[in-house]
């Protein structure tokens, strides 16, 4: 019985056991219950309320600048770069070690360091808070302080890094120097294209404006981080091609300096294509140095700057002639004595050639047979050619401040415009749209716009495509009927310099007298020489445009100033193109009939003299001869001698002189 | 004397079949909360280590950027070296002329050079994207070079253009190479 009462007493206690446990466990259950309600109800209900408060406590933006474009030549070579780099910068206000901090910075940079003591000391009196002490730090430079400023704590006078601080900037390199600087063109502090291509391609290099935003812990360590505004800038790749803008460059340094010219320009197109392989201009630049740049020295000369082209545009006289069906190559035409009266004023040729074909009329640069041949195509013809060649508009070659030249409406032509035009006078037109009229011929008669932007990218993807458009200019017979006048041009006209090795060519000389500004009219004693022309021949693989300003000295015509490095740059462009040579080479020219010498200049000897340079270099001293001594004078004081050497003179009405005053 | 036994003495009589010890919820509800710790314990885990895996990540991208930045430094300093000015400069410095190439001299070579096509280089902005297959860069076709007989809008065709090597293999690195022997 009492065992029965024990049992009974223990089941109660076990009974009661298991009551107490689930209550607790019915707690807990409530307890989790509750708290889960309560996360649901959180989570749920109030999630966007609490996670932009999370937001708000973990995340943060930054606002910075993705790195300007890139521009590159037609072979991937970098042209202009963008690197970022680190410069330093103080709060005046917290240095407290301020002899320590210049004398430091000082031996790092290079800069005085009483210049930067006093930029801190006027900072700290002026109540600023932010002074550059050093922008732009090279690698070295960063390692340099981050050593002696930033880690040293030796110094008894205080803490040299108290109120210094890195402010990153991005710098822009050109790393080609002064090669193509007038295209390149550059960009200022803010990374703003300010010239050349830096500034017609702004929309697709401008660095853009990145907004990162960062999730952080409560340490303020990084965990994530977002690009929210993000448009990266994209990459130019130009037409250009390095090699062959410094062989243009060389050229045409050269042919300045030899001549002692004041300015001069060269165009390298593939008249098939349009692209143009080199383009330049002299004096040049470094665009890195833009800071100390005068203004105007960026001007790229060869697409804004317009002059009187003289008898290279006779290209355009007998181009229309031909294609109206005026005249043939093989025909006749009466150049008399040399002289012609149009309106009342008489126009020069430099020699009398008399009767001669329109092939040797196109030789000798006969001005009597360029203006007899416009006056038989009437001026509206003649007008209209001119637009059709390209004159007076602009090219749309992509290059900023691009000029059009000057081409007058025929309404607008005076009695002896049609006359003066037909020669190259009383027109102005840019170095380019020579160019462009040449390889309209070499092309056979279509003309392709020329272009200098090849293409754009963006994170090494092509994100743009250019291609020029192509029109008819002139039918192919009269192109080829061109090329042949053109050809005897070199062979037997005024641009016998231009005679290549190994390959044909063909072009125009020009020789036009300036119009200065200081003296109200054109100088007799300023001249413009050109040559433009292409090679090979009948199949061109380039045309080019040597355009010298001022030539000063002996030589001043196009064919003896210009010609020469047209040579030149053919000779080196053509085997790079790997061109075969389709022409005689130098050793087989065939030697000048007795009858032609008389055009050359009499007095050969000076015309070598001036030729060589002036000892820039070892390389070019050794490869001419020594000169013998200049007697300029002797040649400045006899006009007849500088027609002898193939200058072409003219005289000018007065509708042309006051056409050159526009 | 049956009739009058009292009723609790009649209960307690009773045989009550209970458990002894509830086991059986005693272990559900020890499982149960185990399941639940090693839930909380797992998701902390993968919270911290998703945080670790931020935090490297972060570190990473500093360190592309810093690389990126010094590739593009070393590209420039490539270029600044091979630039044409600086070859002539250094060639010139050793004592080689400034004469102009021309076919004369190397005429069968450039009859040969024109007959073979040499590979094109990478370019520079192609090969910082190796790794992009869909890289579409435009091939230069060799075209006939009359293909342009005429007519409005016609599209100029691309042409046999210049490239790098082949234009150093004549100029430049014919200085270069000399320089080296």
């Amino acid at each position: 019985m009492a065992r029965k009462r024990r049992t009974s007493q223990g089941n109660n206690s076990m009974q009661t056991a298991f009551i107490r446990f689930m209550l607790v466990v019915a707690f807990f259950i409530f307890w989790i219950g509750a708290v889960s309600v309560r996360l649901v109800h959180l989570q749920v209900n109030e999630h966007s309320k609490w996670k932009s408060k999370s937001e708000a406590q973990s995340t943060y933006s930054i606002v910075t600048k993705s790195l300007r474009g890139s521009v590159y030549d037609r072979n991937g070579s970098v042209l202009a770069m963008s690197v970022r780099v680190k410069s330093l910068a103080a709060d005046p206000g917290l240095v407290e070690n301020v002899a320590g901090l210049s004398s430091e910075v000082s031996k790092i940079t290079g800069k005085k360091a009483s210049r930067i003591s006093s930029q801190i000391n006027e900072g700290k009196l002026a109540g600023r808070k932010f002074v550059w002490l050093a922008r732009e730090l090279t690698d070295e430079q960063v390692e340099k302080v981050k050593k002696r400023v930033f880690e040293n704590k030796d110094d008894s006078n205080g803490d040299l890094a108290l109120g210094v601080r890195w402010i990153g900037e991005q710098k822009r390199d050109y790393p080609n120097g002064t090669l193509a600087a007038h295209v390149i063109g550059f960009s200022n502090s803010d990374d703003v294209g300010q010239a050349g291509i830096e500034k017609s391609q702004e929309s697709f290099l401008k660095a853009e404006r990145l907004r990162m935003v960062r999730e952080r812990d409560r340490e303020g360590r990084v965990l994530s981080e977002t690009a929210v505004e993000r448009t990266p800038s994209k990459d130019v790749v130009l037409t250009l091609s390095k090699e062959i803008q410094h062989i243009t460059e060389r050229a045409l340094v050269r042919a300045v300096k030899t001549t002692n010219a004041k300015a001069g320009k060269a165009i390298v197109m593939d008249p098939a294509t349009g692209e143009i392989l080199a383009m330049a201009n002299y004096p040049t630049f470094d665009p890195s140095e833009f800071r100390k740049l005068k203004p105007g020295v960026w001007r790229n000369s060869a697409v804004q700057d317009q002059y009187a082209p003289g008898s290279v545009f006779k290209l355009v006289t007998y181009g229309a002639a031909l294609e109206e069906g005026k005249i043939k190559p093989e025909d006749e035409i009466e150049c008399g004595e040399g002289q012609i009266t149009v309106g009342g004023y008489t126009f020069n040729d430099s020699h009398a050639v008399g009767r001669v074909s329109y092939i040797e009329a196109m030789a000798e640069s006969s001005n009597v047979g360029a203006i007899k041949t416009a006056m038989d195509l009437g001026k509206d013809t003649f007008y209209s050619y001119a637009r059709e060649f390209g004159f007076g508009k602009r090219t749309g070659v992509g290059l900023p401040s691009e000029g059009t030249g000057i081409l007058r409406a025929p309404e607008r032509w005076r009695g002896t415009d049609l006359a003066s035009m037909s020669i190259g006078y009383g027109i102005d037109v840019t170095a380019l749209q020579t160019v462009l009229a040449f390889a309209t011929i070499a092309n056979d008669g279509v003309q392709v716009n020329p272009q200098i932007v090849k293409e754009v990218r963006q994170d090494g993807k092509l994100a743009e495509d250019f291609e020029s458009e192509s029109r008819r200019v002139v039918k192919a017979e009269t192109a080829r009927s061109l090329k042949k006048m053109l050809k005897q041009v070199v062979l037997d006209g005024t641009a016998k310099r231009a005679r290549l090795n190994g390959y044909t060519s063909a072009g125009k000389t020009g020789t036009a007298w300036k119009y200065d500004k200081e003296i109200g009219t054109i100088n007799r004693k300023k001249y413009v020489s050109s040559f433009v022309g292409f090679a090979p021949a009948d199949d061109p693989a380039v045309v080019i445009a040597i355009v010298v300003d001022e030539p000063k000295g002996a030589m001043r015509a196009g064919g003896q100033v210009a010609a020469p490095a047209f040579k030149e740059i053919a000779e080196n462009v053509l085997p790079a193109l790997k061109v075969a040579p389709d022409g005689v080479f130098e050793k087989d020219f065939p030697k000048d009939p007795p009858k032609k010498e008389k055009k050359e200049p009499k007095d050969s000897t000076l015309t070598e003299k001036a030729k060589a340079p002036k000892k820039k270099n070892k390389a070019d001293v050794k490869k001419t001869k020594k000169p013998e001594k200049k007697k300029p004078k002797k040649v400045r004081k006899t006009p007849k001698e500088l027609n002898a050497m193939g200058v072409e003179r003219m005289r000018l009405n007065k509708t042309t002189k006051q056409a050159l005053r526009i | 004397m049956k009739r009058k036994r009292s009723i609790t003495n009649r209960s307690s009589r009773v045989r009550r079949q209970r458990d002894p010890i509830p086991w059986k919820y005693c272990v559900l509800s020890l499982i149960c909360g185990l399941l639940l710790v090693a839930g909380f314990f797992a998701a902390a885990q993968q919270h911290f280590s998703s945080l670790g895996v931020a935090m490297d990540n972060a570190k990473l991208r500093v360190k592309i950027k810093q690389l990126r930045d010094q590739k593009r430094k070393l590209l420039i300093s490539k270029e600044r070296a091979a630039s044409p000015a600086k070859i002539a400069t250094l060639a010139r410095k050793i004592g080689f002329t400034d004469t102009p190439r021309t076919v004369v001299t190397g005429a069968p070579e450039v009859i040969e050079a024109a007959s073979t096509r040499d590979a094109k280089p990478m370019p520079v902005y192609a090969a910082a994207n190796q790794n992009d297959k869909s890289s579409n860069r435009k091939e230069v076709h060799v075209k006939d070079k009359k293909r342009n007989p005429g007519g409005k809008n016609v599209k100029a065709g691309k042409k046999p253009t210049p490239n790098g090597s082949q234009v150093a293999a004549l100029s430049g690195s014919d200085l270069i190479n000399n320089v080296r022997e």
